[in-house]
């Protein structure tokens, strides 16, 4: 497996498997580690950051599975971008290069990003609600590697990482979910309020500092010390239930209410993704999000989620300049967009 | 590529703007691309939102972590510690912070039992050095024979710590 061979698979996350996978895309779960023996990334020196992606790297090559183990330094701009766009590494990544790395498993389910603000994130990624699994995958790996790097740990402080925020389990879990019944209603505020009432964060579609595009938002913990993590990945698994009766309830509601629109809203959108010649990013995400909702309520039947799933990966800037294979300007990038929609719809 | 403006961080930002058919490419960090209005400044990190909960005293401020150099201060610009030492550098006003951030303050979820102890003796073996290095610059000879005594003791059955 290469780098360049990434491009040619679409990630396990994409397969629209998992439970509510109408509703929910995908679900995440994160751990923090730090080695015993270093200081975190903000006062560890290129050495000793040098040190801790090769332990990693050897580490890594003695747990079973097909994968990559690469520095950031080795990565093209294009190259970077792909992994944004692939939901591995945000801009944040990029500042500081020095003994930062990633290692991607081949379906694309787990991987470690090094020295980021933690010496260590192990991330898996699941498709739909399927949180326990995402934590089992994740919790496995962390298992074989504390085996063989000491992590820095505290009997009353727990996991030690960089942050206070993560401290104790290190764990963060989250699921991307398309909540288009609670926008169009008008409910999506009170239900962001209420979440953050029990302990959880609401953002945009690429997390952190990002703004709501298509109607998806993520949902994660806030807490992470003084709860068990089967507890805490449990908490956001029955929330997130609620939350897809809500957005269940005021799909129906909006039929109900208004079903010629809704039906019209989303042939129309089948329509223009079918037969544009022109696609921005944007256009795009948010005539998919109401071609989505019609495939969730049953009324297109011809689309899969599937489909639509990989479309929102791949229909990215940098992934449509590596299927093309040269670098593109915006307009050329939205005539690429709307030809490589056509062929897949 | 570092930023066109400040010179100094990455340049994650990639503007083009086109007058009278000249082209200028900006290459910007996020913080400059913000300041332009070019970008939406970036949410603040969960740690910021609870900065204004850590009371400014500047008797702390002094407090510094010795394992890596981070001073208390250095910490609530930051809101990052620089090593697992800091942890027990700044105990007291973890904490607090702590308690806010989660609502507790003590670990419940897994644990690695070797590494507990292999990290708790590593952790003491510190502290005591440390000590003995005062003691020794203190001239008082009758404890740094003392503390040398628990560092042996330590190093020869480190395991039956805690």
């Amino acid at each position: 497996m290469e780098f360049k061979d990434l491009i040619s698979f679409s990630p396990s996350w994409t397969n629209a498997q998992g439970e509510f996978a109408e509703i929910v895309f995908s679900s995440r779960v994160r751990l923090a580690r730090n080695l015993a023996q270093f200081k975190f990334p903000l006062k560890a020196k290129k050495e000793e950051l040098k040190e801790i992606f090769n332990l990693v790297k050897n580490c890594m090559a003695s747990i079973p599975g097909e994968k990559l183990v690469f520095p950031l330094l080795s990565l093209r701009p294009l190259d970077k971008e792909f992994l944004v766009e692939r939901h591995f590494i945000s801009r944040q990544f990029f500042k500081n290069r020095d003994g930062k790395g990633i290692g991607i498993w081949k379906e694309e389910n787990l991987a470690i990003i090094i020295n980021e603000e933690d010496h260590l994130r192990i991330q898996a990624l699941t498709a739909g609600l399927s949180l326990t699994k995402a934590h089992k995958l994740a919790n496995r790996l962390d298992n074989d590697i504390s085996k063989k790097l000491p992590y820095a740990f505290s009997s009353q402080f727990g996991y030690l990482t960089s942050c206070p925020t993560n401290t104790g389990t290190g764990l963060r879990t989250s699921v991307l979910i398309h909540l288009p019944g609670l926008v169009h209603s008008g409910k999506i505020r009170k239900v962001i309020e209420r979440l953050g009432q029990v302990g959880f964060s609401v953002r945009g579609f690429y997390g952190e500092g990002q703004e709501v595009e298509g109607n998806f938002f993520q949902i994660s913990n806030q807490t992470t010390l003084g709860r068990k993590e089967e507890e805490i990945v449990d908490g956001l698994h029955k929330t997130v239930i609620q939350v897809v009766e809500y957005e269940t309830r005021a799909r129906e509601l909006l039929l109900k209410n208004a079903e010629i629109q809704l039906e019209d809203k989303i042939w129309r959108a089948y329509a223009i993704l079918k037969s544009a010649r022109l696609l921005s990013t944007k256009e795009f995400i948010n005539l998919s999000s109401a071609v989505r909702l019609g495939v969730g309520l049953g009324i297109l039947k011809k689309v899969s989620l599937k489909t639509l799933n990989e479309l929102l990966i791949f229909t990215q800037p940098a992934h449509l300049q590596k299927i093309t294979g040269h670098p593109m300007e915006p307009a050329e990038r939205d005539t690429r967009r709307a030809s490589y929609v056509r062929q897949k719809l | 590529m570092l930023c066109d403006i400040c010179h100094k961080e990455e340049a994650t930002v990639f503007y083009s703007i086109i007058i009278n058919n000249q082209k200028t490419e900006l290459h910007l960090c996020e913080e400059c691309a913000a300041k332009k209005g070019l970008i939406k400044p970036p949410l603040p990190s969960m740690f910021k939102e609870f900065l204004p909960l850590m009371p400014h005293e500047p008797e702390f401020e002094k407090l510094k972590c010795l394992k890596c150099g981070l001073t208390y201060k250095e910490f609530r610009r930051l809101g990052k510690f620089g090593c697992p030492e800091c942890y027990k550098a700044f105990e007291k006003k973890i904490l607090p912070l702590l308690r806010k951030i989660h609502g507790n303050t003590q670990h419940i979820g897994k644990t690695t039992l070797i590494q507990a102890k292999k990290y708790e003796k590593e952790s003491k073996l510190f502290e005591l050095k440390q000590k003995l290095k005062k003691a020794v610059e203190d001239e008082s000879y009758e404890e740094a024979a003392h503390i040398r005594d628990e560092i042996k003791k330590l190093n020869k059955h480190g395991g039956t710590l805690i």
